[in-house]
């Protein structure tokens, strides 16, 4: 760091990020959240392949989150939180759990270097290190949104997609007196698996950027990550390596009362297991070019891009998915005379956060095709190239608002054929804020729709080459005061899948070796409304009917209805 | 500054564009994975006649048009004996499918010609060639202690008890697993275990022990045996005698004997194979120490024994018995 505070060109060094964790003028203080959550599930199935499932489930649990916040000075704050969650049933101990949900100290060394130990929430560009959502749970409305955003509390998915981590952080920044604004460095080492001490090294993941503001108009950047294992923590003779390096430039221009920006991301990624004479290496590029125009006083946006990921492209931190489709509902887990595994649905995606995964993972993950064929791993999905486009407008004084995007893309290199396949995602949406129309101010009227599609296709060749899958989703959504704070909320949704499409079937060196059948003709729907009482921005109470229904007109599955009372109550504080 | 960012801009998109990747597609073909069934390339042999005696082979060939998991049955016409290669390709060709006179399927193929045919039972297709001819069979590398083909040994002790239906002695006929004659041994003796004996002595062969190499773990010993259908009270003891001190006579109190017992064997000819290293003392058919140093020695072998028994009470009995051999690096391929 000497060196660099002899740049004549450097004056100060710059913080950023940590005013909230010290503005505290106490020196300990807690904060958390806390909720009671209560389930009443009523199943049916008209099937007579079905009657040995049990019919009602009950289940619910009160939870608190306690989290002490120490600050023995104005450069250091320490914070560890405990959850401590009783489960219905339990009693004077029985069924209550204590665990610590998050432990970290972070601070700040010589007025310029800020570092963090412990948990991290992290994140770097879209391709390298990158919690992104998933397209089922994109539009998830006021209903299903309510568990799912518990889900999204435990497991640490934040708003801005970064990734819980346990390890070391730090970052700071130069400022410049001309030329560059700024410059800023960010660097993180983190454990994502522990050695077993037998056949299992400690993986890490490491990594940073290099930020260079020229001004508001130009940024440069340099982002790196690699997924790797740390030799000699087990007996192990084989080390897994995936470096992923980018680089990206955002530029920008004002026009009048509006703005346009042009950003560019490119890198290259490996994925090698040094000391395996049988593993392969797998090398590929990307580039993502996207430009946006942007003018707040009409309220419009209007996005449009080009991107092409290489079919060898392995990024561990931006293609692990939340979902892990391999796994099943906890519940009616099994179901029918034959108990067979019952498959996940929007339903048990709204509120069983054991579907979802915590920690990110080398290669490619499987998918399933219903929720996502196009994107299955968001915008790093490999083997796509192809244009998007985004458009939204807000009525400036927040009558209504209308949203439409679209991704086109086909495969870089075909799967077992020369023959590409053709994606399309697309979907459009609009909501209606009737209050502001009729004048009522501190209420609350509103009804919004979306209806989307995607759809797989690739023709051309023999038969056995054709691929036909199409997916289609509506969300309705309602939300209307009665009185005070006393809300009635609304929600209609359905997912429909029918077609025919080779799902890929990778190796453990996520090589494709072969391909399994699919086909599906199923549909779901969600609809749901309910009463919510707002205490304060960050407590409220919901009480909420949902029946959800699965039909399977390829008759693979068995159909069945669930209905199910819920009651929220969540807190923040 | 504008052409700057210009400059900036289109530098990055060439460095983009002058990327180059591998284009191959990826994955299996799906044409060899669901295209339909076709051979492009007919089954043949590369001979109509083999001499296996002298190193030779018969390739076999053929082409289908996608990898599919194909079998190929080459039978004699008077044995009856059978080998089969198995194989997941679209190509057969010397690499896959190679037949250097060997059998799966006892008895061993004599001099008779053969026909042979490829199966791929997902498609349901087959495909046959007649009239292979085999001039010699193949030339086994080892001591071949008895095939039976020549008659009995004079220096073999043979015994048999006087039971009831008694037959122990050479049988010839086509259902030899060898050749054209085994050993039939058979009856039923109600006052003791044996039945019968052969006691084959290194002597028989003109040496005082047997010539084998000095590694137990490099020598196999290998029988072929069978027995008629419903027979199930047979027990075969081969008993392996060393000669530790080089007296030429085996002292029963001081010098090793192992044994290998066998029960159930397989109504249709099989071959028993065991390494000589894995040989154990037995008393009274349960593992014991040995009386001598312990160290299996086949170089000091003096003489092996076959002993045919039953339990006296369990009536008749019968077993066939062929081809007696030695093998060192790895058991008999018949």
């Amino acid at each position: 760091m000497k060196k660099y505070l002899q740049i004549p060109l450097l004056l100060v060094f710059v913080l950023t990020g940590m005013e909230s964790a010290f503005a505290q003028d106490k020196k300990i203080w807690v904060s958390g959240a806390a909720r009671g959550v209560m389930y009443g599930d009523d199943y049916k199935s008209t099937s007579e392949n079905d009657t040995t499932t049990a019919r009602k489930l009950q289940s619910g649990h009160a939870m608190v989150d306690l989290g002490v916040n120490i600050q023995p000075n104005k450069n250091l704050l320490i914070q560890g939180m405990v959850r401590v969650r009783n489960d219905y049933g339990g009693f004077w101990g029985s069924g209550v759990t204590f665990d610590v949900r998050q432990l970290y100290i972070k601070g700040i060394i010589g007025d310029f270097l800020k570092y963090q130990l412990g948990d991290i929430n992290y994140k770097l560009s879209p391709y390298t290190f990158n919690n992104g959502g998933s397209l089922v749970n994109k539009y998830a409305g006021e209903i299903t949104s309510v568990p799912l955003q518990q889900i999204e509390y435990d497991l640490f998915y934040t708003a801005d997609q970064t990734w819980r981590q346990q390890g070391a952080a730090i970052d700071f920044a130069l400022e410049f007196s001309s030329f560059i604004e700024e410059m800023e460095f960010n660097a993180f080492t983190t454990r994502v698996r522990p050695s077993n001490f037998d056949t299992q090294d400690d993986r890490l993941y490491s990594g940073g950027s290099v930020v260079l503001v020229q001004s508001k108009n130009l940024k440069v950047g340099a982002q790196y990550v690699n997924l790797y294992d740390f030799k000699g923590t087990s007996n192990n003779t084989t080390y897994l390596k995936n470096p992923v390096a980018t680089g990206s430039i955002e530029l920008g221009h004002d026009i009048n009362d509006s703005r346009i920006s042009l950003g560019l991301e490119a890198g290259q990624s490996t994925m090698e297991w040094e000391g395996s004479a049988t593993a392969p290496v797998l090398k590929d590029f990307f580039y993502d070019v996207t430009l946006k125009w942007v003018a707040p006083k009409p309220g419009l946006s209007i996005a449009a891009g080009y991107r092409e990921v290489g079919p060898n492209f392995r990024s561990a931190g931006s293609q692990t998915m939340r979902i892990n489709y391999q796994r099943a509902p906890q519940a009616y887990q099994r179901y029918g005379n034959d108990q067979q595994l019952r498959a996940m649905s929007l339903l048990d995606l709204s509120r069983d956060a054991s579907l979802y995964q915590t920690q990110i993972v080398a290669g490619l993950m499987e998918y399933d095709p219903r929720y996502d064929n196009a994107n299955p791993y968001g915008i790093a999905t490999p083997n796509r190239r192809g244009v998007n486009a985004k458009v939204d407008y807000m009525d400036p004084r927040g009558r209504w608002e209308v949203s439409a995007d679209g991704d086109f893309s086909t495969q870089v290199v075909g799967e077992g054929t020369d023959l590409l396949t053709g994606y399309t995602t697309g979907s459009v949406m609009a909501k209606l804020n009737i209050a502001p129309m009729m004048g009522w101010e501190n209420r609350i009227l509103s009804l919004s729709g979306r209806v989307g599609q995607q759809a797989s296709s690739r023709s051309g060749g023999e038969v056995f080459e054709n691929i036909d899958l199409s997916t289609s989703f509506t969300a309705f959504n309602l939300e209307a005061t009665i009185v005070g704070s006393f809300d009635v909320i609304g929600e209609y949704r359905t997912w429909k899948t029918d077609g025919f499409t080779l799902v890929e079937n990778r190796n453990s060196y996520s090589q494709i070796v072969d391909f399994t059948e699919y086909k599906i003709n199923y549909s779901e729907d969600i609809a749901g409304a309910g009463v919510r009482y707002t205490f304060s921005e960050k407590t409220a109470i919901r009480l909420m009917w949902q029946t959800f229904a699965w039909k399977d007109e390829a008759q693979t599955t068995l159909p069945y209805t669930i209905d199910t009372w819920n009651l929220f109550f969540t807190m923040r504080f | 500054m504008k052409m700057k960012k210009i400059l900036l801009l289109t530098a990055s998109l060439m460095a983009i564009w002058s990327c180059e990747r591998d284009t191959e597609t990826l994955g299996p073909n799906l044409s060899e994975l669901y295209g339909e069934f076709s051979v492009l390339e007919p089954f043949v042999a590369s001979r109509s006649s083999v001499n296996f005696g002298v190193g030779e082979s018969v390739l076999f060939s053929g082409r289908f048009s996608k990898p599919v998991n194909w079998e190929i049955h080459i039978v004699g016409q008077s044995s009856g004996s059978e080998k089969v290669i198995t194989g997941m390709s679209k190509l057969v060709d010397e690499t896959n499918a190679a037949w250097t006179g060997t059998t799966t399927h006892l008895p061993m193929f004599k001099e008779e010609v053969c026909t042979a045919f490829i199966t791929v039972p997902s498609e349901g297709f087959s495909d046959t060639l007649s009239g292979i001819s085999i001039d010699s069979t193949k030339f086994d590398e080892g001591f071949v202690m008895a095939d039976f083909e020549s008659g009995v040994n004079p220096g073999w002790t043979v015994f048999a008890q006087s039971g009831a239906d008694m037959s122990f002695g050479i049988v010839p006929g086509d259902s030899a697993a060898q050749g054209n004659n085994f050993w039939d041994m058979g009856g039923e003796v109600s006052f003791d275990y044996l039945i019968g004996l052969i006691d084959f002595p290194a002597s028989a062969y003109g040496s005082a022990t047997f010539p084998l190499d000095e590694n137990a773990n490099n020598v196999y010993f290998n029988v072929m045996l069978g027995k008629p259908e419903g027979i199930t009270n047979e027990i075969i003891l081969f008993q392996f005698r060393e000669d530790e001190n080089g007296d030429g006579i085996f002292q029963e109190a001081t010098e090793d004997m192992y044994s290998l017992e066998l029960k159930g064997i397989s109504s249709d000819w099989e071959n028993i194979t065991i390494k000589y290293g894995d040989l154990q003392a037995l008393i009274n058919g349960a593992p014991a120490d040995p009386a001598g140093n312990g160290i299996r020695e086949p170089h000091k072998l003096l003489q092996v024994s076959m002993l045919f028994l039953a339990d006296p009470s369990s009536g008749y009995s019968r077993s066939y018995m062929d081809y007696l051999i030695f093998t060192e690096n790895g058991p008999l391929e018949p």
